[in-house]
């Protein structure tokens, strides 16, 4: 079981795989914190786990995950000042453990998708089986065929469709385009990976605690009278939502500052523009339904009663459209840049209207937390219903932009039908029905009677497989030579390019039918009239499940014994193809230098070159050059400041919900003289802090650690008081205002629990001998995330207390 | 050359195909029978007539690229040529500027005014009011105006009748009369009645209306699309929320009326 690591001292160390270890430490972390509450709190239910302790044991199984695949090691251990005992695995093993190189993080991302596709997929058929009769026959029960479809949707919507082309393509290729060596933040990266698996393992386990119905959006009040196991699509979901929002940190802020010398905006390539557009909206809605994912857990728990007849279900829906609707562009908005990545490279020839594409992204970003609300027409005021199909209909002209540029580029070109470039078109075909059935959806009296049938299922499937997936596939087939250094087989690919279109388009265009006849959703029996066009679906979404598996099958082939491939087989001009096929592990023989525009063809001047005679001098006395020292301190400082200000998108989520359920009010007895020495601790605490931070420059090391000491000291008070501010429920917990209240200072108990463990490790490094004047980030990181949170539970605590 | 070749191959299909949705396919929304559905029905034809000939644009261009380049056709294109440059462009933006609000105006905001028109309370005085009162599983069905407290049929399931031609007023709850202790525990539902072509959701907590009024009678035995059908997920009973639905003339919903008034009185001396 052990396997030999080289240390950097080259002494061999005895260590279990990665991931082995990841399922030991998780396994021991839930089963001792399980059997642990359900001890010391029983009265839940079920004398061995109840969903309290089920929570809890999952997040100590979810940390023993983490820390067991190479967090212990890469994250925890360098906190404290402490170097880790073996380095990095090579090789093989690369892909099984904690990676930092963003190649294989962008592998590890891919291999995770498809395993999910592959796991949420065979779900499907077996949907597609039991839709074969109008009766229940296949599944046990019409519950079940429910949790099939939730585990389906929601693995589908976060691990597959928001991941493949983010965390796997845009970690492997982004770096690439834009001439970086390394991510701004590998080891986050490399950490966020391991939250896929951990989130897919979890929601598909979901029906081990009873089969919950609400589909992959969790509608309340249905979720919190639900059985058990949507307990686990919250964790599962709250897992890879995190995964996201690091995959996005870390790429946005390698965009901004690790572009190659000569890499201006407008010269940036189409997919990284599509990547960074996506990667804000994710920025700014995945804290949002996070919040909302912890606040519909509570519900269920404690009850809270924020989401039913007693509060206000309607604000749960609001909540997971807001996130909902951005979330959908997050799938596609890639593949509209990919579109245009990969047509003018097929047809070398210039890309037309490049401009307008651009245009259209940024657009359709700025545009795609407006028109959230065309999921609830049926839920709205009539005047609310207007402004938002004029949104929603208008959001197709962003849209139609990265069409322009697309059959512009196309018009009589000579365009090399190889197999990433059908794919292309196929993609650009479907996501066109896809489209043009929303339409019919933004427009109310249409959207009255089709919403929740059939038609919106074959609808988002046209976009998410037909746009997404498609692109996806044709992602693979064309940067495969530049992951794998092998060519795939032009005649299966385009043959299996073809079926998979060809069933796609039967199945889904029977399911616009078979709704506009009147079928609903969600439903595993129907009346014996549709019994025909839903075996037709069913015969062809098996056929299209068999493609997938192939394609699958000839990419693993053509990625093992394929042709060998050179190293630029399209004759592409971005700078991936550049280097060799696979890139070495610094990507860059040498910096890269660009010159030009990369999607100008009929020239012989290329874009890029991998010298930089002439540039080198200008260049560097301008500004410092990507992935210089002070350019990457300068992005860690950036991103590090950009994640403190998404944490508190949470309490603005929760100051919202307050206005929201204004009438549900009681009369508030918060205990103010609590309130006050909260206050009173924090702020000392903050200003012994702010003091140390004055102190840095000066490297008075003692002064820096006694001011560490007290605050931590004051922070641990201010916790006491906190606990004591929930122990004494002065205010009543079953109401939505309590509701409201103990989440938020739940939500600020967990900051501060992190900030103390953060300044501990700062004077555990300290006292370890780091100097703090010599790299002085780590400690005014851990002391900014102090000061933040401070602020913040000071701010809400003044809020809820006084106002 | 090649512009004239694409319009009027362009040309000819839309005309083909307008003229086959014309003719042949209409019906796809399926039979609706309310003053609700038949503006859903028009709507859904009048957006599928002005998108047809841009989807035959698009896709004619992807098409197009896929023809092999005809032999004649030796020079190598420029690899900058498109479509007579900005021309396209800008021509492109103002037509889908176009179409979003001509499709925004016709039908949405037009239909939407007669919507708002119909739900206006001046227009609703002489309405037949019908309580749906939805539950974990079932519709119930009242009609306070006649002291009727559950509709049923002679095999004891929940029915829904409605006269024709008469304005109906359907107060929509969410509740569960026969639960032991909380009749406000229950989910949301959605009442959609597919025939009529529209739905409206039923949420805890919340009493709505939804105006309708049916312009022909029908049943549920002669089509399956008369029938009330829940449209939101509830659970597992979700798939089987439904309830026939007949819509019979003034004097057989008369004779209805007392026949349910009859069985409610023998139900009560029972």
């Amino acid at each position: 079981m052990a396997q030999h690591v080289l240390q950097p001292s080259s002494r061999k160390v005895q260590v279990m795989p990665p991931v082995l270890r990841g399922f030991l430490w998780a396994g021991v972390g839930f089963l001792a914190v399980n059997a642990l509450v359900a001890t010391l709190w029983p009265g839940f239910g079920h004398p061995w786990t109840t969903e309290v302790s089920l929570t809890l044991g999952w997040t100590a199984a979810l940390a023993g995950w983490l820390l067991g695949v190479g967090a212990y090691e890469e994250v925890v251990l360098p906190l404290f000042g402490i170097r880790a005992p073996i380095g990095e695995a090579t090789g093989w093993r690369r892909y099984f453990g904690f990676a930092t190189d963003h190649k294989v993080v962008g592998i590890q991302y891919l291999t995770c998708s498809a395993a999910a596709f592959l796991l949420a997929g065979m779900i499907a058929m077996a949907m597609r089986l039991e839709l074969t009769s109008p009766t229940l026959f296949f599944f046990r029960g019409s519950g079940q065929y429910l949790a099939a479809v939730g585990v389906h949707g929601t693995i589908m919507m976060f691990a597959v469709a928001t991941v493949a082309l983010v965390g796997g393509f845009g970690n492997y290729c982004v770096p690439l385009m834009i001439g970086a060596q390394t991510t701004v933040f590998p080891r986050l990266s490399a950490l966020g990976l391991w939250l896929i698996p951990a989130g897919v393992l979890t929601v598909a386990m979901s029906p081990l605690l009873g089969y919950w119905t609400t589909g992959w959006r969790g509608y309340e009040p249905l979720g919190s009278q639900d059985p058990g196991g949507i307990l686990f699509y919250y964790l599962g979901v709250l897992a890879m939502a995190w995964s996201s929002t690091l995959v996005s940190l870390n790429l946005v802020t390698t965009i901004v500052f690790c572009r190659a010398p000569g890499l201006t905006w407008p010269r940036l390539p189409m997919y990284v523009w599509g990547i960074l557009t996506i990667t804000l909206l994710n920025l700014l809605w995945l804290p949002e339904i996070q919040i909302t994912f912890i606040l519909e857990l509570l519900d269920r728990l404690v009850p809270l009663n924020l989401f039913n007849a007693a509060g206000q279900p309607l604000a749960q829906l609001e909540l997971f459209w807001l996130f909902g609707h951005p979330e959908v562009y997050v799938i596609v908005v890639p593949a509209f840049a990919l579109w245009n990545e990969i047509i003018p490279v097929m047809a070398q020839k210039t890309l037309y209207a490049r401009s307008w594409a651009i245009l259209g992204l940024i657009v359709v970003m700025l545009l795609s937390g407006l028109v959230w609300a065309h999921h609830l027409f049926t839920n709205m005021r009539n005047a609310e219903m207007i402004p938002f199909s004029f949104l929603t209909e208008m959001i197709s002209v962003p849209t139609g932009f990265g069409f322009l540029a697309a059959l512009g580029t196309l018009w009589r070109s000579r365009y090399r039908l190889t197999t990433p470039a059908l794919l292309v078109l196929m993609s650009l075909f479907n996501f066109l029905i896809g489209g043009m059935s929303g339409v019919y959806l933004a427009d109310p009296p249409v959207d009255l009677q089709v919403h929740n049938t059939m038609f919106v299922v074959a609808h988002f499937h046209y976009t998410i497989i037909g746009g997404m997936i498609f692109a996806w596939i044709a992602a693979c087939y064309y940067w495969l030579p530049k992951m794998s250094g092998h060519l795939y087989n032009e005649l299966w690919g385009k043959l299996l390019a073809l079926w998979i279109f060809l069933s796609f388009n039967v199945a889904y265009s029977a399911m616009f039918l078979v709704g506009l006849e009147g079928m609903n959703r969600w439903v595993a029996a129907y009346p014996p009239y549709l019994q025909s066009l839903n075996g037709i679906i069913s015969v062809a979404a098996w056929a299209l499940g068999a493609g997938f598996l192939l394609h699958a099958a000839h990419i693993v082939w053509a990625w093992r014994k394929g042709p060998p491939a050179p190293d630029n087989p399209w004759n592409g001009r971005t700078l991936e193809w550049l280097t060799t096929s696979p890139p070495p592990p610094c990507n860059f023989a040498a910096v890269p230098v660009v010159t030009g525009n990369f999607y100008v063809y009929g020239t012989d001047v290329p874009p890029a070159a991998t010298h930089w005679d002439r540039f080198q001098q200008q260049r560097e006395t301008q500004h410092p050059v990507s992935g210089s020292a002070p350019r990457l301190q300068a992005a860690t400082r950036w991103g590090f400041r950009l994640f403190l200000a998404i944490q508190l998108i949470p309490f603005i989520v929760l100051l919202a919900l307050r206005y929201e359920l204004m009438g549900a009010y009681v009369a508030s007895q918060v205990n103010q003289r609590l309130g006050m020495g909260e206050d009173f601790f924090m702020l000392c605490s903050l200003v012994s802090l702010w003091r140390a931070l004055a102190a840095l420059p000066r490297q008075a090391s003692a002064s820096i650690n006694r001011r560490l000491h007290c605050s931590l000291g004051l922070g641990i008070l201010y916790l006491a008081l906190l606990t004591c501010d929930g122990i004494h429920r002065a205010v009543p917990v079953g109401t939505p205002y309590g509701g409201l209240f103990y989440t938020t200072l739940g939500i600020s108990f967990g900051y501060t629990v992190i900030g103390l463990f953060v300044l501990t490790a700062t004077v555990v490094r300290i006292r370890r001998g780091a100097i703090p004047g010599h790299d002085p980030w780590p400690i005014q990181a851990a002391i900014w995330y102090w000061l933040f949170q401070g602020a913040v539970a000071m701010a809400t605590n003044l809020d809820f207390h006084w106002l | 050359m090649d512009f004239a070749i694409f319009g009027v191959v362009w040309l000819g299909a839309s005309a083909l195909a307008e003229w086959g949705w014309l003719h042949i396919c209409r019906q796809s929304l399926g039979c609706l029978i309310s003053n609700e559905g038949i503006l859903a029905y028009h709507a859904f034809n009048f957006v599928t007539i002005v998108l047809l000939p841009i989807f035959l644009f698009v896709s004619g261009l992807i098409v197009f690229a896929l023809l092999p380049r005809r032999a004649g056709d030796e020079r190598p294109p420029h690899p900058c040529e498109c479509p007579s440059r900005p021309t396209f462009a800008s021509c492109w933006s103002v037509g889908t500027i176009a179409a979003n609000l001509l499709l925004w105006l016709h039908p949405t905001v037009f239909d939407m005014q007669k919507i708002f028109a119909a739900q206006l309370p001046a227009n609703n005085r002489h309405d037949l009011v019908i309580d749906v009162t939805a539950r974990q599983w079932e519709w119930i069905f009242s009609y306070p105006q006649y002291h009727l407290r559950q509709t049923v049929n002679a095999a004891g399931l929940d029915e829904l009748v409605i006269p024709v031609r008469r304005p109906v007023d359907f107060r929509l709850r969410s509740a569960d009369p026969f639960h032991p202790y909380d009749i406000e525990a229950d989910v949301i539902h959605s009442f959609w009645i597919p025939a009529f072509g529209i739905k409206e959701d039923v949420i805890p907590g919340e009493t709505r209306n939804e105006y309708v009024m049916a312009t022909q009678t029908a049943s549920y035995r002669t089509n399956p699309e008369v029938r009330v059908q829940c449209a939101e997920v509830c659970g597992p009973g979700h798939p089987w929320m439904e309830a026939p639905v007949r819509i019979v003339t003034a004097r057989q919903f008369r004779a209805w009326i007392h026949r349910q008034q009859r069985w409610q009185r023998s139900r009560a001396s029972r």
